[in-house]
């Protein structure tokens, strides 16, 4: 016996949480909403050496699967193997069930169940393993695709951040009535002292690095501003990872040297005055198909706006939906170092224009991405399923659907 | 006895610092009423407690499956998979959906996962 409670609300994330990472940010936000709905709740997640595993914190209960299983895959199955004991405690009294991943949706989904299940899409691993685990077998990722179709179908509503991702949905079948849209947040920075190290003028790019994120078209852009001898960029990364050094690696071969400071990890307190002194915010993210098709919601460009930094950005659907060309920021082709450089400069050479869109950024910010509406927008979801959990009830499999379970486990036919 | 050593918050961690009540047997640490576990019979802190909960049983491997021959077990899988059928992804303790094949994929180059923006989970910065 593991849990102290009994929940009535779950919310599920195979993420470290609390980390400095986007993801992290996004829990700390919507399991709150969730809890305060039903009165406290389980906040199941992934844990570490150093993070408690198990914590009661006011009405929520934490649990963080933190046995460090080496493998990705082999870990991702044992996080379900956990969720799944957990259920069969706390089963019985949840009345919705909110999950981020196939990883934990499945388990929460594949049994017999009275509670309500919300299905948050940021991302779906068969479209972003393979940038992490390029030599992942086909039939592995149609597998990770099938568990991703199968959250789809069973969960009862589907929420995501981005209007571009909704559209990828309901393109691979899921109707358009289940998807609702809540928009990531950004509360609004306010202004802070110039960090004591920050040079008179810079660039800030901030957040991960992984591939997608096309910080290295924004490396070479920025070694063509090499005449601005007083600009520097700022790379604020949320972990010195493999790509990071990667990242370092480019910026020495491109001669970048000391015009580009590195800082890691830092906590919000930090990470903000370097953002709210930065001249532009760069979004250089790569026209890859995680980012065009399955599309994105990327809070370094809100958290730009909301802390009145213009932002310089790809021209992708998913930052169309944030930054109107122009009006914020610039939108740009991306994966052009060419183009990014000459948008920079142009904006440097224009204070007044760069003054503008910083108002307009904030304007936008307060207006269209608090959290604050995020979060009402996410609890008219959770509203909505309360009616209608009991019809969600049926236990599966259903007599369309019949159970054809072996000791192997249970198969459907491939088409 | 200072106070309690567990950890406590939500987005933000820190010391609990509650009035102490026993020392956990297992770690050592100094821990208040709320952060014994009752399951334990309060000899332990919820984070011991609940890491031992989560630990395989003996026989066992990590999704709570019971230890077979790796070799075996991969060919009988291959030989099922191959013959025309896929099966539906439980994720239960009991879930054979994923095999040796597919976790091969996963054996990185010896680069812990904390080394990468995965931060050994789910998505990145979005």
């Amino acid at each position: 016996m593991t849990l102290l409670r009994r929940p009535r609300a779950l919310y599920a994330a195979f993420d470290r949480f609390p980390t400095r990472k986007g993801a992290s940010t996004h829990i700390a936000r919507f399991a709150p909403a969730l809890f305060t709905e039903y009165d406290g709740g389980l906040l199941y997640v992934l844990g570490d050496e150093r993070l408690p595993a198990h914590q009661v914190e006011g009405d929520v209960e934490i649990v963080r699967y933190s046995v460090p299983v080496e493998n990705f895959l082999e870990r991702a199955v044992a996080f379900g193997a956990h969720l799944s004991r957990l259920l069969d405690e706390a089963g019985d009294t949840l009345e919705v069930a909110h999950f981020r991943d196939p990883w934990s949706g499945v388990p929460i989904l594949e049994r017999e169940r009275r509670y309500a299940t919300v299905f948050e899409v940021n991302a779906l691993p068969s479209v972003e393993l393979p940038y992490t685990y390029p030599a992942i077998a086909p039939r592995t990722l149609e597998k990770v695709r099938a568990s991703e179709r199968f959250c789809l179908d069973a969960a009862d509503r589907v929420v995501t951040p981005s209007r571009t991702t909704r559209d990828f949905l309901v393109s691979e079948g899921v109707p358009a009535a289940k998807v609702a849209v809540v928009p990531n947040g950004a509360d609004p920075v306010p202004t802070r002292p110039r960090p004591f190290e920050a040079p008179d003028a810079y660039l800030i790019y901030f957040g991960a690095l992984q591939p997608w994120q096309g910080v290295d078209t924004l490396l070479r852009a920025f070694a063509r501003l090499a005449d601005l001898s007083e600009l520097r960029l700022v790379v604020c990364g949320s972990a010195r990872s493999r790509p990071a050094r990667a990242a370092e690696k480019l910026a020495e071969k491109l001669g970048l040297g000391e015009r580009v400071l590195w800082r890691w990890e830092l906590p919000t307190t930090e990470l903000e005055p370097w953002l709210a002194n930065a001249l532009l915010s760069v979004a250089p993210l790569r026209a890859t198909e995680r980012n065009v098709v399955q599309g994105c919601a990327p809070l370094k460009v809100l958290e730009s706006l909301a802390a009145g930094v213009p932002v310089v950005a790809s021209d992708l659907p998913p930052v169309r939906e944030i930054v109107t060309d122009g009006v914020e920021g610039r939108l740009v082709p991306p994966d052009r170092p060419a183009d990014l450089a000459r948008t920079i400069r142009l904006l440097l050479h224009l204070p007044e224009e760069r003054e503008r869109m910083a108002e307009a950024a904030r304007a936008r910010a307060a207006r269209d991405f608090g959290w604050d509406r995020s979060v009402a927008l996410l609890k008219d979801v959770y509203r909505a399923l309360r009616p209608s959990a009991a019809a969600s009830s049926a236990p599966r499999p259903t007599e369309e659907e019949p159970d054809v379970r072996s000791a192997e486990g249970p198969k459907v036919a491939v088409a | 006895m200072s106070g309690c050593e567990c950890k406590g918050g939500f987005f933000t961690l820190r010391d609990c610092d509650g009035a102490p009540a026993g020392a956990c047997s297992e770690c050592g640490r100094t821990a208040c009423t709320r952060h014994l576990s009752p399951a334990s019979g309060f000899t332990q802190c919820l984070d011991c407690h609940a890491r031992a909960e989560q630990q395989p049983r003996e026989g066992q491997n990590a999704t709570g499956e019971e230890a077979l021959d790796d070799e075996w077990t991969y060919g009988a899988r291959h030989r099922f998979y191959t013959a025309g059928y896929a099966p539906l992804y439980t994720g239960s303790r009991h879930s054979h959906y994923y095999d040796g094949y597919d976790t091969r994929s996963f054996d990185d180059e010896g680069v812990p996962e904390a080394e990468t923006d995965e931060g050994g989970a789910g998505f990145g910065d979005s």
